[in-house]
């Protein structure tokens, strides 16, 4: 992904030693910040702008359960992933989580994860994108002739700002590096 | 887990109508003998939620209703004439209650109350149990996540043979911790058949230690297992061999030498493996024995090594033998491999 580099991921978690090895896998691609509590997770998100927050479930004092309830209630736009020794339940059916990874994680899973729901975060920026301007076509079309729009150049360069858009939305179904995300989203086109 | 609201009663026909009308809103299927009961739980039709059986062998047996039955579904014996033996045998026997039908009055009420309270008992035993899985899971995978991050750390750092094996022992106790939380949940071990790398798993899984020698003797194929799961096998074997040694006799410089190699399999699209050392071997009388969960020949063993060297092999439907290396040592046979 062109702009990955400019991504942040916040990473709650209160093992010292497990936030800065997450840290270490990350560094490369994303800006990355550290928090060791879920209280100085929510003053962190208050401040930055963030792109992805991995959190620990299991943590003294705000547990991460409160952490991304408090997430979900402020309607933050950024993906979140559970990175949890606790085995998933039923219970994340309602979890307000983009992905849940169990400890102990290695570098690739970690990483894996990250990427992809990066990816899915672009995905749906495109489509939020795409719906706007195929909403404007539809206003246009139904208001005015083809003869009459085919002299516009406003309305060409909006036709071709959909074309590219659609190019770049299959573009990105077909990176999905996990099969069966691209396959639900080939089954979704 | 069996359907709650529905009970098998082996026992006679009059007396299982009795109970049904005593369970309330459940529901009892009934059969004269253990054959058809045991016959009805093999069947597609609904799984009882409990079992109640009489004994009166060779028509009914108990014992064989036990045996038959899953351990998540509890078993209530009520035989007509009863014993305080046949009660402490059907206990030992997994039995959840047991009801002499010859001291009570109004038996189908009785059974009834056994049912509710077996049913009861095990529900709570199923609870304590997830409970103690869900802390065995965070409380030993946490400190693993921890101790596997400072080895990455570490690694960013300097460069250590030491920390690489360090690595390898957590992956060891994270493949013990799942197979701990199987067994307690009382789940098949979860399979992926992927191609493995038969000659690759082999020379990863064996550590070079002094005084053990490693020599494969066959070009090794791709199987289809699960990689993980086939080096935990191999592991096993390998650390069992290096730890009972050569055999007392041998000089000081022989070698424990582990061969491996390729036995050829009848059945088309399989293969067999052995692995054999020639190190003290194992006594006829306890060939079997060392593929239980606990039995060691080792004061520092734990038991556990051949067990799950057996429960991998079952897991992928291999035939495990062990016999005699021709040096005297131990050979382990495993048949019915397949190939990818």
């Amino acid at each position: 992904m062109s702009d990955q580099d400019e991504k942040t991921v916040l990473i709650v978690d209160d093992e010292e030693m497990v936030a800065e090895s997450y840290e270490l896998y990350l560094q490369d691609d994303y800006n990355t910040i550290v928090e060791l509590s879920g209280g100085g997770a929510l003053m962190e998100l208050d401040q930055r702008e963030v792109d992805l927050v991995l959190v620990d479930r299991r943590m003294p004092g705000m547990s991460g359960d409160v952490v991304i309830e408090h997430i979900d209630k402020w309607e933050m736009d950024f993906q979140v992933i559970m990175v949890t020794a606790v085995d998933p339940d039923i219970d994340i059916v309602d979890m307000p989580v983009d992905g849940y990874l169990t400890k102990p994680v290695s570098e690739d899973e970690l990483v894996e994860a990250v990427e992809r729901a990066i990816a899915i975060k672009h995905y749906e920026d495109l489509i939020a994108e795409y719906n706007q301007l195929a909403e404007k076509y539809e206003v246009l079309t139904a208001e005015f002739s083809s003869r009459e729009l085919a002299n516009q150049n406003r309305f060409a360069d909006l036709e071709s700002q959909m074309d590219e858009m659609e190019a770049e939305i299959a573009e990105t179904v077909e990176n999905f590096s996990d099969s069966k995300l691209s396959d639900a989203f080939s089954r979704l086109h | 887990m069996g359907k709650t609201d529905l009970s098998l009663f082996v026992g006679q026909a009059e007396m299982g109508s009795h109970v049904d009308s005593a369970v309330g809103q459940q529901t009892v299927v009934t059969f004269e003998t253990t054959a058809a009961g045991i016959a009805y739980l093999d069947s597609d039709e609904p799984k009882p939620g409990s079992v109640v059986t009489d004994h009166d062998p060779p028509d009914r047996d108990c014992f064989e209703l036990l045996e038959a039955v899953p351990t998540a579904v509890p078993v209530v014996v009520a035989p007509t004439r009863g014993s305080s033996e046949l009660a402490t045998r059907a206990c030992r026997a997994g039995a959840a209650g047991y009801v002499d039908l010859a001291v009570v009055e109004n038996d189908a009420e009785v059974i009834a109350a056994e049912i509710a309270r077996a049913r009861k008992q095990h529900a709570a035993a199923d609870e304590r149990i997830d409970q103690f899985a869900s802390l065995v899971s965070h409380e030993l995978r946490s400190p693993i996540q921890t101790a596997r991050s400072g080895i990455d750390l570490a690694n960013a750092q300097c460069d250590s043979k030491y920390l690489d094996e360090v690595g390898e022992t957590l992956d060891q106790m994270e493949s013990l911790i799942d197979n701990l939380l199987d067994r307690l949940q009382q789940e098949e071990p979860r399979i992926e058949l992927t191609p493995v790398d038969l000659s690759a798993v082999v020379e990863s899984a064996w550590s070079d230690e002094p005084g053990a020698r490693l020599s494969v003797e066959s070009e090794l194929p791709t199987i289809a297992a699960e990689e993980s799961r086939v080096r935990q096998l191999f592991e096993n074997l390998f650390r069992n061999s290096i730890q009972h040694g050569p055999p007392s006799s041998a000089t000081d410089s022989e070698p424990i030498t582990v061969r491996v190699g390729v036995l050829e399999s009848e059945t088309e699209g399989t293969i067999g493996l052995y692995i054999a050392d020639n190190g003290q071997g194992i006594d006829p009388d306890h060939r079997t024995k060392v593929f239980e969960y606990g039995y060691t020949r080792s004061e520092h063993g734990s038991g556990f090594g051949l067990a799950i060297v057996k429960e991998v092999a079952d897991a992928f439907g291999w035939d495990v033998e062990l016999t005699e290396s021709r040096s005297g040592g131990v050979r382990f046979e495993f048949r019915q491999i397949y190939l990818t």
